[in-house]
Order: C-alpha cells, then structure tokens, then sequence
C-alpha cells in the first residue's frame, strides 16, 4: 500500500509577456504560491512522497530570490520530495540545480536525482525508477532502461520521467524527449509519474501526465491539478485522483458580435468573471457605437474585477448606425468621411483595422464636441 | 434691401433735421463738396444700424455747439416686401424704436433684430468695431477703405460662407474646422505636421521599445553566453573526469622509462668504452716508452760514432794549425830584418836634409840680422830727437793771447816808467866807495843814479838821514799805476814761467820749430821701426839667439850629412811604412794562428774525454740489460694495443648502433609531452574553476529569468507603440479624410462666388481670373497685361487696382449674399478716387450692372466723374440746412 502525490511541470520564474507588468508578476508569484498549497495537500493526505515529474523551473537562471522562495514553499511537507530535473532545469553542468546544491539551497526533504537509478523507500515499500534529464534535449528513449532494472521483491515499482510519449500526445509538447507508450508494461512498472505535457492526462492505467498544478497558458488542456495516486499493492490498477491546485483559471474565448444583443451576452459574460480568472478575450463582427461604448464599459469593468484580462478587438468593426450618425450631428464633409471609414472597413486586411481605428476616434470627438456650439 | 428715406436732427453739422428721401432703387448719387456732409449722412447711416443707442462711445454725432443735442437718426427701408422705420436717437435721450407693418419693437430688441436682419453684430459694450459690422461692413465701404478687402471679408465670413452654402444647397460641416483643429492637435501629440515622423509620446513609446529590445538583445546574448558556458563546462568537465581517471600522459611516462632504462645501459657501456679506450692508451703509452728508450740507446751509440769521426777531424786540424803557426813565425823574422834596415836608411835620408836645410837657414838669418842692426841703429837715433824735442815740447806753452797781453802790459809799464823818469827826483851818488850810505835801508853803490818816485831815506852813517820827498803832484800815482802794471806783468810772466817777455818770445819760436822736428823723427821712426823699437830689437835678438841654435846643430849634423849618401826621404819613409805594416800583419797572424792551435788542442782534448767517457757508458752491462728489457716491453705492449683496439671497437659499434641522442631527444619529447600534458590538465582545472566562478555568478543574477521579465517589459513596450501606432496612423487617416472633404468642399462652395466675380472682374480686366483664398478673399489675380500673361497677390498690386478689386469683389459678395436671401445695400463713399478715368469708366458699367440687383449709394466730392451713371445726382450741399421735402 503507497500512496504518492504526483505533480510536475511547476515552471517556477516563468514570466508572462502578455500581461501588463504587474499582472505578470503576480502569475509568476501565484507558481510559488500554488506549490506551498501542494504541499499542504501532500500533508492533508498523508502520502508517502510527492513525486515531481521534471520542469520544477522554467529556466535554468532563475534569481537566487525565486529559488529561495521555492525551497521555502517545500516546508509545508515533511517529504520527500522526488524531484527529477526536466528539460527546462536539466540536470546540466551548471544550472538552476547544480547551482541550489553548491549553495546549499535544497531542503533535506527533497531527493533530487540527478543521475538515472533507483532510489529505494523501503518503508513506503516502493522503488522509484527515476529518469532525469542531464541535457536540454535527448531524441534517446531515458527510460528503456527501466525495463531492465532490477528492483527489490515485493517493492512497488514507480517510474518518474519528464517527456513525451510516443504517437499518443499531438505535436505540441516542448521537447523531443521521447518516451515509449507501453513503457508502463514493458518495463513492469505499477506507476509511471510524467511530466512535460501541461495537461492533466491519462495515457493508461498506469501511465499518467499530472499537468501543471497552476496553468500558464490559455489552453484548455485542464491544467491545475496534481494527481494522489493509491497503489493498493503490486500489480493492482493504481487508483488516481486528480486534486484541483490552480489559483488561476486560465480561460481564452472568442466571440462574434452581430447585433446588439450580443453585446449584452459578452457583457454579461464578463460580468462573470472574479478574481481567479485570467482571460483572453477575442471580439470580432460588427458593433454600433453604442455597442462600443457599452463594450468598452464592460471590458474596463472586467479588467478590474479579473486577475488580467486581455482583449483583442482587432477585427471588431465600428459600424455607427444612421441614428448614431445623426446624434453625432456629423454634418456636411465630415459626415461623408464617416461614410467613407464605414466603407473602408467593409475591405479586408490591415486597412479595415485603421478605418475602425479612426472611425472610433472621430466619433468620440464628436461625441466630445456635442454639447458645444450648434449653428442653424 | 432698400432705404426709402433717410432723416438726420442733430447731427453733426446737421444741426437742423435734415431729409432725403426719393431712393433710388438702383444707383443713387450723391454729391456734395468737402465738409458738405456726405460722410456725416454715411455716418448717420453707419450710426443708425451699427452703434447702440445707449452707447456713449459716440460723441463724434453731437454737433459742435450744441452740447445738450441728441443726435437722431431715422430711416426707412425695404427688406423684401416688408417695409421697417427704424429711429434712433444718441446721447441725450439714448432711444431705438423699430416698426414695421407686423408690429414693432424698442430698445435692445430692436437693435437685435435689426442686428438680425442685416447680419451684424452688436458690440456688447462702447463703441461699434469694425469687427461687428459682419456683412454691412462688407458692403459699405468708408472713405478710403474700399482697398482693404481681407479683413473685411473675415468679419463677414460666417456670413458669407452660409450665403454659399445656401446657394450651393449643401452645408459644411458644422463641427469640421473644429474637428479638423481637434485631429490636427492629436495627431500633433504623435507625428510631426511635417513629415509625420514619430514624436512626443509616440516618439518616447517607439524609443522605450527600441532601449527594451536592445536590452533583451543583450540579455539574450548573456543567456546565450550563460548557455555556451554551461555546455563548455560539461564538456570540459567530461575531458577532465576522463583525463582524471586515465591521465593521458601515463602512456608518456612509460615511454620515458623505458628511454631511461636504455640510457642507463648505454651509459654503462659507454663507461665500459672509456675504461677499455684509457687501457688501449696506457698501453700504447708503454710501447712507446719502450721504443723511446730504444732509440735513446740507439742514439748514444750514433753519438759515440760521431765522436770518433770528430776526434778524427779535430787532430788533423790540430796538425794543420801546428804547421802554419811555424811557417808564419818565421817570415816574420824575416820582415823584421828588413824593417830595421829600412829605418836606418831613413834615419840617414833625414839627417842630410837637415844640414841642407838648417846651412840654408843660417845665411838667411845672417842677412836679416844685418838688416835689423842698421834700422835698430837709425831708430834709435831718431828716438833720441824725438825724445828731446819733446822736452822742449813740454816747456809752458804760450798762447797768442798771453803774447798780445804781455806786449800790452810791456808797453804800459815802459810808458808809465818813462813818465815817472820823467817826474822822478834823481838822485845821484857820488860818494865814497865806504861810505856806508844807505838808501832806505839799502845800499848805495858810490856811484849811482836813482830816481826817486816816493818818499825815501838816505841815511848816512854818522851824519844822519836825509829824508826825500818826490815833489811831482802826479808822481804818487804814475808810481801807482806803474806798480800795478808791473805787478800784472810779473804776475803773467810767473804764470808763464818767464822772466820776461822775450824769453816768452823765444819760446814761442823754439816750440815751433820743435813740433816740426818731431814729426819729422817720428815719422822717420815709423819707417825704421814699425812696431816700435822694443820689438825690433826683440826680433833681432830672436833670430841671434836661433842662429846660434842653427849653428849647433849644424855642427852636429855635418859628420853625419857627409858619412853616406842619402837616400830620399819619402822614398825611405815610405819603404819603411810598407815594411812596418807587413811585419804588423805577420804579427797578427801568428797571433791568430797561435789562438787558433790553442783552440783545436782543446778541442781535441775535450773530443778525447768525451768520446771515451761514451765509449765507458756503452760497453757497460746496465745498458745492455736496459736495451734488452726494452725490447721486450715493446712486443709485449704492441700485442696488447691490439687486443684491446679490437674491444673497443666493437663496444663502439654498439654504443653507435643504439643511436645515443635519438634515445636522448625520445627522453626529451616524453619528458616535454608529459609537461605539456600535465600543464594542459590544469588548465583545464584552471578553466573550469573559472568557468565554474562565472557561471556561478551569471546564475545567481537569475539571468534568464531577468530575460523572461524583460521579454514581458518589450511585449508591453510594443504594446503600447502599436497602440500609438495605430492611433497615429488612424489620426494621420482622419486628417487626410477630413482635410480632403473640407478642400473638396470649399471647391464646391467657391463655385458660385468664383462666378458672380468672374462676371465683373471681365468688365475690368477681360478674360482675368481671380483666384479665392480659403478664408474668401481674393487671392492671385491673372490677367492679360502689356507684356502677355502676368499674375500677382493682389495685396501687391496698385492702390487703385486694388480699390477697384475691392469694389468688384465685395459686389460679387453682394451678388451672392443676395441669391442667398440676404439683404444687401451697397454704399460707396468716396471710393475709387485713385481710379484713372478709363478704369472708371468700366467700373461705372460694373457699378451700374450691380445696381440691377442692389441698391448703391454712391457719395462723392467729384460730381462730374460720374455724369454717366445715368441718373441724376443729388447735391448735399445745395439741401444742407434746409427741409427737404423728397426729390430734388
């Protein structure tokens, strides 16, 4: 009977070039955060060790703040914590870890391997098969050699590697590091721990990606979890749940806006959204001014009440209506060029964006001059 | 817009009310001379529409005298089909009333209505400015204005622009300039009005983005750099675990030991070498020692052979020298006999030529002795006289002068003695021979004479004395001067050592003739004796005494002269030379003969003892037994130098074959590799050490994450320049629109004006064009000049031109504000005075044509001018004060 916490993919000192500054900093912040909660998840379920599937730092050259903060976030499990260094914090000559280890940075708790082998937990009765990653990319398979490596009878057998595995995941995984889909049978293993893909994902019964425990992009792959993994004994089927960890919901969605109640509906939507939300919000179609005012109130509000909001509105035409014409009092030549931006947006490409641009201006300065001075 | 009638009170010089009425409505002239008042109705007009009736900015109204007046003005016109009455009285009771057939208003109101109607302004307060009077101002032209087109037509451009736009029948926009103000303004805050080149915040923005960017260049360049190193150290650390583990230069350092061991060996045999070499030396040394002493023996014995042969030698140079020591000994007898015999024969020679000699000699002296007896004999005689004419040479000499003296004083004392005989007392005696008489104590000889020239006695013994006394006076002093001359003549006479004055004579005489003797003696005595008579006499006594010598000798030498005959002296002589020098050779060489057997017995001598002392040492058994032992010593060492030459060179052969410095330069090369290797290992150390410290550092700046933050810093950086971007691309979009709509516009606008100005510009200039500034007012004029096309700002043309311009634009604004439904009412006063008549003349067809369509008052001072308008001028002057009633 073990029981472990799988987790991986923590990307700790990843920045967000997206967001505004601030808002960037606070996702970074959140990584570390997020971690000091698994921790006390590990703790709340008594497990036996969490296992981290590779990729604990985005980069090899984080501030010696972060590392420090990271280290500190382990406190709240007395461990250990099994830590393979991943294709972003490979174990290189000199690195993010070569680096906590020469200056004595990493806690009792945590069993960083370096080297492949298999570490022994004689009183959780399990062997950990672990694979790290000593170069940024490999095209070898690290884990074929689990297959022939012997571990001590009676000893549940814990594979824990960071890659991709073979044929199953679409193209978009970071790192050629290969790993062979049926290496949870071929190599007899009761658990095989992955990291690398950023989605919590199964590939079989024994074979699992816990994901990132806190989303960092905009990609519906469910993100945000860690997996508590029961291994009732050897050979029976792990029984895995997947334990919600994000801070962030990471939400990107586009909509076409036609008439003006669809204002509304993207209104209302984002009248939803509350502090955990990160969203990504594209807007297409067509709008009346009113709509754009209305639009524009709705995004202003959302981007306060969200953690960060990103709005594209790129391909949103301004398109006033007669009546809007009217109210702006848009008379003589000025009035013709609002007919001419609303003819220019109709065409294509970049044009159409800098016609919607300046017939947005134009109609807030109209809107501006309105309570001046009218002449019969 | 027509005034029907026009009525003043009050006003200026119109201090009494003042009416015209009769309008025309088409041209109406008015005519009047200075002063007359046309300006003052032009005024009153001005007054009536533009000043407010309660302002008190318009004193100018209030006649000179009149100080309590209240200028009134009244008017009535026409606009339309509506008729208005509009009176206004200034100052004093400040009142507007306006009426017209629908009603009617006062105050404020109505000059708001009024202001209304005819497109004016009011002014809120003061006076009216030209600024106010919008289309009026326009159109009514003051005196000497009519020129200023601009201005005017900017204080009516609201005006006009909504006439055009009426007539056009389209409207600009009522917010466009404003707009284009706000768009210009904002596109300002991002592009230069230029060029469009990025400025202000969009300029900062792009500017932020460019220093973020190169930021990131630079980090991405240390993460790439960070990189590079991390994948140097690990291949370094490789290389050096590896070399740690398997050092490479063990393999050298095999290879060294071995070239040590060979070295080694080598240097034994080379040792062995060296022995075997000092042996062969030692023997070949004991060979030749032992064929040395051989040949020492073998020399000795040459030696004693030659000692024998010199022996030989020597004793016959002994016998030789023997020989001829004898034979040279005895010539040399020989020569001395013959010596001997030679000087004797020589002495005999000499001994003859001597008594030859010395007879010769002998009588010669003989003679010369004679010779110097005789002249010894006259020299001394001559010396005799001379010697004693010099004693008479040498009594006192007597000078001429001394003589005449004497001969003087002489005959003084002879005169002075005759004078005192003279005077004298004679006294005679005559007494007895013993008498014993005594003259002054004198004798007295018995008998005697005396002349007594003193004082005397006479005394006579046993008588007495008779005492004399001299009786002449002068006697005393003749006695005197008789004594002193004689006492001067003695006194010369001692002098001269004489006793008289002959003798003086006569030694003069004798002195003479003794010089002449004397130098006849001595020069006799020169002849005789030359060198005086001492050495006359010593040379006779010289040759006496070698005669006498010469005679001895003489007497000695004659037996001899007469024993035999006697050869020649030199030829004895040199016999004798001859003889003496050949006996001196023969000395010398028996002297050296002598020396020389001497020398060769000695020899012979010391060849003997020699030769036997060798012969002694030969034939002695030691040597014998040495020459033996030295034979044997010889072989012995002969066979031994070849035996050991044969081992040493076959140690040689070996020591070459196993190529010494090869094995040398291997030690060298392992030895350098080995160094080079090692050196190269800690390097390695080194630069990993290095390399280690920098990445260390490098990592704890958390470089890539720094990176990651400046990516997010450059995203928002681009962020916000494309905002800026798009912004002043959409701004720089409107702009263009917007200003291509209002030129469009104002095209369009311009339109009808550009007619109505065309159509009177053509009665002026034919076939010109008047361009229209945005702002309506004339621009560049082009017409058909003197000199073909020509084209100017009409700002730059003549003041007349311009005045006519001037009137033919604002009648083309009249034309327009008319078709527009304005009310318009064209008033002239006094314009075009700078017209030359022929531009009059078109301009009165102009002014004419306009009449058609407006009401013109035209005021002017020159009524003849304006004959031709066609219609009848009204004169102010000729009304001035009076009522008038209506027409003329």
């Amino acid at each position: 009977m073990a029981r472990f916490l799988h987790t991986a993919d923590w990307q700790i000192g990843r920045q967000f070039a997206q967001f505004p500054p601030e808002d960037g900093a606070a996702l970074a912040e959140a990584r570390i955060a997020t971690v000091a909660a698994l921790a006390q998840l590990a703790t709340t379920h008594r497990v036996d060790a969490v296992l981290v599937a590779g990729d604990t730092f985005d980069v090899q050259n984080v501030a010696s703040r972060t590392l420090r903060q990271l280290m500190s976030a382990l406190a709240g499990y007395a461990g250990p914590w099994v830590v393979i260094p991943g294709n972003h914090d490979a174990a290189l000559a000199e690195g993010v870890w070569a680096r906590a280890v020469r200056d004595d940075l990493v806690p009792a708790n945590l069993r960083l391997v370096t080297t492949p082998g298999v570490m022994d937990f004689p009183d959780a009765g399990f062997s950990v098969l672990a694979a790290p990653l000593t170069q940024r990319q490999t095209h070898d398979d690290l884990t074929a050699w689990f297959d022939g490596a012997a571990t001590l009878p009676g000893r549940l057998r814990i594979g824990l590697a960071h890659g991709s595995v073979q044929g199953i995941l679409a193209d978009e995984v970071d790192s050629p590091n290969p790993i062979a889909p049926d290496r949870a049978t071929s190599a007899r293993l009761d658990y095989l721990s992955l990291g690398d893909w950023h989605g919590c994902r199964r590939i079989d019964d024994r074979t699992w990606y816990a994901g990132t425990p806190e989303p960092d992009r905009f990609k519906a792959n469910e993100p945000g979890h860690a997996l508590l993994v029961d291994l009732p004994h050897a050979g029976a089927v792990p029984t895995v749940t997947r334990l919600a960890t994000a801070r962030f919901t990471w939400t990107a969605w586009e909509a076409r806006l036609e008439v003006g109640s669809d204002v509304d509906l993207v209104s209302a939507r984002l009248a939803g959204l509350g502090a955990a939300d990160v969203v990504s919000v594209k807007l297409s179609g067509r709008v009346d001014l009113g709509g754009m005012a209305r639009l524009r109130q709705a995004l202003a509000r959302a981007e306060a009440a969200s953690r960060s909001l990103l709005h594209d509105l790129a391909e949103l035409q301004l398109l006033p209506t007669d009546e809007d014409i009217a109210a702006l009092a848009a008379d003589g030549y000025v009035g013709e060029v609002i007919t001419a931006l609303r003819l220019r947006q109709e065409t294509a490409g970049e044009d159409a964006g800098l016609a919607a641009e300046a017939l947005g201006l134009l109609a807030e300065m109209l809107a501006d001059a309105r309570p001046g001075e009218r002449r019969t | 817009m027509r005034i029907l009638r026009l009525r003043v009170e009050q006003l200026r010089q119109f201090s009494e009310p003042f009416e015209l009425t009769g309008f025309d409505p088409g041209i109406n002239l008015f005519t009047g001379s200075n002063e007359a008042g046309k300006s003052t109705l032009v005024r009153a007009i001005r007054a009536a529409f533009f000043e407010r009736h309660r302002s008190t900015s318009v004193e100018d109204l209030r006649p000179w005298d009149d100080p309590g007046a209240a200028p009134a003005v009244e008017i009535d016109f026409e606009i339309g089909d509506t008729r208005y009455r509009l009176r206004k009285t200034f100052l004093r009771k400040a009142r507007c009333h306006l009426e017209w057939p629908g009603g009617s208003l006062d105050g404020d109101e109505a000059e708001a209505m009024i202001a209304g109607l005819l497109g004016f302004e009011l002014p809120q307060r003061g006076a009216s400015r030209r600024e106010h009077w919008g289309i009026p101002g326009l159109l009514w032209m003051e005196q000497g204005t009519s020129h200023e087109i601009a201005p005017a037509v900017q204080h009516a451009a609201e005006h006009l622009r909504g006439a055009l736009e009426r007539c056009v029948g389209e409207v600009a926009s009522s917010q466009g300039d404003a707009l284009i103000a706000r768009v210009r303004d904002e596109r300002g805050r991002l592009l230069t009005a230029a060029v469009g080149r990025p400025t202000g915040d969009y300029q900062q923005a792009l500017e932020a983005l460019a220093s973020a960017e190169a930021t990131l260049r630079q980090l991405d360049e240390r993460v790439a750099q960070y990189q590079a190193d991390v994948d140097q150290l690990a291949e370094l650390t490789a290389i050096h675990a590896a070399e740690s583990r398997d050092p490479p230069w063990e393999a050298a350092e095999a290879g060294r030991a071995e070239a040590e061991r060979a070295l080694a060996a080598l240097a034994t045999l080379r040792a062995e070498l060296t022995g075997t070499e000092a042996s062969v030396a030692a023997a070949r040394l004991r060979h030749q020692l032992a064929l040395g002493r051989l040949a020492a023996i073998e020399e000795r014995r040459a030696q004693l052979r030659h000692r024998e042969h010199e022996l030989t030698e020597v004793s016959r140079r002994a016998e030789i020298a023997r020989l001829a020591c004898d034979a040279r000994g005895r010539d040399r007898a020989e020569a001395q006999d013959r010596l001997h015999a030679a000087t004797e024969a020589l002495a005999r020679a000499r001994s003859a030529e001597l008594h030859a000699e010395l007879s010769g000699r002998i009588d010669a002296t003989g003679h010369t002795l004679e010779a110097l007896a005789q002249a010894l004999g006259q020299a001394e005689r001559e010396h005799e006289r001379v010697l004693a004419l010099q004693r008479i040479g040498n009594e006192r000499m007597v000078t001429r002068a001394d003589l005449d003296r004497l001969r003087e004083l002489q005959a003084s004392v002879g005169a002075l003695r005759v004078r005192q005989e003279a005077a004298a007392t004679r006294l005679r005696f005559a007494l007895r021979d013993d008498s014993g008489v005594t003259l002054d104590d004198g004798r007295v000889s018995p008998r005697e004479e005396r002349l007594l020239s003193a004082a005397a006695e006479v005394h006579i013994p046993g008588i007495g004395s008779l005492h004399i006394l001299p009786g002449g006076t002068d006697l005393a002093t003749i006695g005197l001067q008789l004594a002193e001359a004689q006492d001067a003549l003695e006194t010369l006479l001692r002098g001269l050592d004489a006793a008289s004055v002959d003798e003086i004579e006569a030694r003069r005489v004798r002195h003479e003739q003794a010089a002449v003797e004397r130098r006849q003696a001595e020069r006799l005595l020169a002849a005789v004796a030359p060198e005086g008579i001492d050495a006359l006499r010593l040379r006779r006594d010289a040759l006496a005494a070698q005669q006498v010598r010469d005679q001895e000798r003489l007497a000695v030498l004659s037996p001899l002269a007469e024993a035999a005959e006697a050869p020649d002296v030199a030829t004895a002589m040199a016999r004798c030379e001859a003889l003496r020098a050949r006996l001196d050779s023969h000395d010398r060489e028996t002297q050296e003969l002598a020396a020389r057997l001497l020398r060769v017995e000695a020899d012979l001598a010391n060849a003997l003892r020699e030769r036997d002392a060798l012969r002694d040492t030969l034939e002695s058994d030691a040597l014998l037994q040495e020459e033996r032992e030295a034979l044997h010593m010889r072989d012995e060492a002969a066979v031994l130098v070849a035996t050991l030459e044969r081992e040493s060179t076959h140690r040689r052969d070996q020591l070459q074959e196993a190529r010494p410095d090869i094995l040398e330069q291997d030690l060298e090369r392992y030895r350098l590799s080995i160094a080079r290797m090692r050196q190269a290992f800690d390097e390695l150390t080194e630069r990993i050490h290095r390399l280690r410290g920098r990445l260390d550092e490098t990592g704890a700046q958390g470089l890539e994450e720094e990176r990651a933050l400046q990516a997010a810093r450059v995203a928002a950086a681009t962020r916000r320049a494309r905002e800026l971007e798009r912004r002043a691309r959409a701004l720089d979009l409107l702009l263009q629109l917007l200003e291509d709509g209002r030129r469009d516009l104002t095209r369009r606008l311009h339109a009808p004006l550009r007619h109505r100005l065309t159509h009177y510009l053509h009665l002026l200039f034919p076939r010109a064009e008047l361009s229209l500034g945005e702002d309506l007012a004339p621009g560049r004029l082009k017409r058909e000049g003197s000199r073909g096309a020509e084209s100017g700002e009409v700002e730059d043309l003549s003041h007349g031109a311009r005045e006519q311009l001037g009137v033919i634009t604002r009648l083309a604004y009249a034309d327009l504000l008319r078709e527009a439904g304005r009310p318009t009412l064209v008033i002239l006063d006094d314009a075009l005075v700078h017209t030359d008549v022929a531009r009059l003349a078109a301009m009165k067809r102009v002014l004419f044509d306009a009449s058609r369509r407006h009401q013109v008052l035209i005021f002017t001072c020159h009524p003849g001018a304006w004959r031709d308008l066609g219609v009848a001028p009204q004169a102010i002057e000729s009304r001035r004060g009076t009522r008038a009633a209506g027409d003329s």
